[in-house]
């Protein structure tokens, strides 16, 4: 969740950029506006009411101030480094063959469900 | 004409959904079969219950990378799934995983004809993801809840985007069919549009003619079929068009299509929902595809479209357009080749396709040519015996539609010789014996022959049907023109 709200703000700050131009070259100066955090946790799913908005936006600021340090490291030249394992010992995705391996487990999957009805999830009314 | 007004001119980008033709998900050793009970081929991992994680499909990779092959687009040597963030009740991670930077197929392209005039459609991607499950919405409304089936979620999609070259309803529906063709010829997706395995949808925009600057476009969604994405397309031209020329502005949406009011409407502004903020996925490491591992692929490839047609033209000495029928799909181009491969002549076999067998097939949706009872050999069959004149056309195709419409079994497998036999439909080309027939058929009809003599050209064509009739229909007609032309001359 904290890397989705991240994300948002910089897709939100450089509209055009690429991520990884994001990371590299944004946030020279970086400010949330308490509609960020309106918006943001729109995005979220989160509620948070006025009232919190403030702690929340010096909240996320300070995350984002250490990101600014991060920033300051020069990192012309190094490959974004995604999957820190990757860094560790030389690893690529492995891949499954093509079979089906799993059998039908609607009961024990549906075990918690608080509410369905003939093998559907029930949730409620979705507007579109 | 293309349907667009003078003065202006449209631009469409497309985006396919196409769903692969895997046994298994994406990420997941699920079942994909459609239509199946809900939630039963979902587990753990589509599910998205804590602790699981994805583990990518060789044989979805293998598909991009045919796909990849089959356009001349880049294959990536390294591709980076990506998380595409949003929150419905039919996605269960609350992410989808998709690839955004990094797609594992870059460039490519797609030729179209429209109007006779050959046209090629620039691809910029094409890339790996998962579908989401399904939402229902019917019979649920006065409960106020919504059924969610997970069955879908985790299905691999190729999503092959377009740039956007469109510059009609028509060029859109062209491309849309040569990919439709395309991933059904390799193979890679069913194609079937009604279930929802290869899904389009089109990014439309108008401006000026002459005018450099896009217009703002307009995204059209839930479009099943090429008609409605022809007249999806066609309806929100007019309708940009007619809204600029009253002074208003087109603002970026997405819009769904209503097949029975025939227009768009209104679906979400892309305001504020559509942030995805898209991040790679930390769950999976780079895929990395090997130069050798796509010669590999490349040497399993069939023979494409194209391809095939040239080579129908140049091995059967076909005509363009006969071997352009032939190769509408894999399945119909195949049964063609083993009919003549059973001594079918070819020319003799391309037309019986294009004509009677197709006649049958456009009468059924139900029928395609995958489960035509019509076995190769059986055609050929068919076609030797009326090549030797041994049944008449009518009764080739008695023969055939007997064969194609047979309920059962051994209807479906009788020798073509025995049902020849057995329904009394050997044409008889002996001289001697028709001529027997005329000889009788002229003693019986005097006054017919008299009138054809004082210059009743029609009295003639009443002795063939009395020829004809005397020998129950089995006479060679050919024949007994020439011979009863012979006899009254």
């Amino acid at each position: 969740m904290l890397l989705a709200c991240l994300f948002a703000v910089f897709n939100r700050f450089s509209r055009e950029a690429t991520f990884f131009t994001t990371i590299r070259k944004e946030f020279r100066f970086m400010h949330l506006s308490l509609d960020d955090i309106q918006r943001l946790s729109r995005l979220a799913r989160i509620n948070v009411a006025p009232a919190e908005s403030p702690q929340i936006q010096n909240e996320l600021n300070a995350v984002f101030n250490l990101v600014e340090q991060l920033k300051a490291v020069d990192t012309n030249g190094i490959e974004p480094l995604c999957h820190p394992i990757a860094a560790i010992e030389e690893m690529t995705l492995r891949l499954r063959l093509d079979v089906v391996t799993e059998s039908d487990q609607r009961e024990a999957n549906m075990g918690n469900a608080p509410q369905q009805e003939n093998g559907l999830f029930f949730v409620p009314k979705v507007l579109e | 004409m293309n349907g667009v007004p003078a003065g202006w001119e449209v631009v469409i980008g497309l985006e396919t959904h196409a769903q692969l033709s895997t046994a298994s998900k994406i990420f997941s050793g699920s079942k994909t079969t459609y239509g199946a009970a809900p939630n039963t081929q979902a587990n753990a991992v589509d599910m998205a219950l804590p602790g699981t994680l994805p583990v990518l499909n060789r044989g979805a990779v293998e598909a991009a990378i045919q796909f990849g092959l089959a356009i001349g687009a880049t294959i990536a040597p390294r591709s980076v799934f990506a998380r595409k963030n949003y929150f419905y009740p039919d996605l269960p991670k609350g992410y989808q995983i998709s690839q955004f930077e990094l797609p594992v197929v870059v460039g490519g392209t797609i030729p179209i004809v429209v109007d006779g005039v050959e046209k090629p459609v620039q691809l910029t991607r094409a890339h790996l993801e998962e579908d989401a499950g399904k939402s229902l919405h019917e019979g649920l409304d006065s409960m106020g809840v919504s059924g969610i089936d997970l069955n879908r979620a985790g299905t691999p999609l190729l999503e092959i985007v377009t740039e956007p070259v469109m510059r009609s309803a028509q060029e859109a529906v062209a491309y849309a069919k040569a990919l439709h063709g395309i991933v059904t010829w390799i193979g890679i997706c069913d194609g079937n549009m009604q279930e929802g395995s290869f899904r389009c949808d089109a990014n439309v925009s108008v401006r000026r003619a002459g005018d450099p600057k896009l217009g703002t476009r307009c995204e059209i969604k839930n479009v099943n079929s090429f008609r409605f994405l022809e007249r999806a397309i066609e309806f929100e031209i007019r309708r940009q068009i007619e809204l600029i020329e009253d002074g208003g502005r087109v603002v970026q949406e997405t819009r769904l299509y209503d097949a029975d009011r025939d227009e768009t409407r209104s679906m979400r502004s892309k305001e504020d929902s559509m942030d995805y903020r898209y991040f790679p996925d930390p769950d999976l490491l780079p895929l990395v595809i090997s130069a050798a591992q796509i010669e590999a692929i490349k040497a399993t490839m069939p023979e494409l479209q194209k391809a095939t047609e040239t080579r129908f033209m140049h091995e059967y000495k076909l005509s363009e357009y006969d071997a352009h029928v032939l190769t509408q799909s894999k399945a119909l181009a195949n049964y063609f080749e083993a009919c003549v491969n059973e001594g079918g002549q070819p020319k003799r076999v391309a037309n019986w396709i294009a004509g009677p067998l197709s006649a049958l097939l456009n009468g059924d949706d139900e029928l395609s040519i995958k489960n035509i009872h019509v076995a190769p050999a059986q055609l050929a069959q068919i076609l030797i015996a009326r090549e030797k004149e041994l049944i008449s056309q009518k009764g080739a195709l008695e023969l055939f539609e007997v064969i194609f419409l047979a309920e059962d079994e051994s209807a479906r497998n009788s020798s073509v010789e025995a049902l020849i036999k057995e329904r009394g439909l050997e044409q008889i080309s002996d001289s001697a014996a028709i001529e027997k027939i005329i000889d009788e058929v002229l003693a019986a009809n005097q006054k017919s022959v008299g009138e054809f003599k004082s210059g009743k050209e029609k009295a003639f064509q009443s002795l063939v049907g009395q020829v004809m009739k005397a020998s129950t229909g089995k006479a060679n007609p050919a024949q007994v023109n020439a011979l009863l032309t012979a006899k009254l001359s």
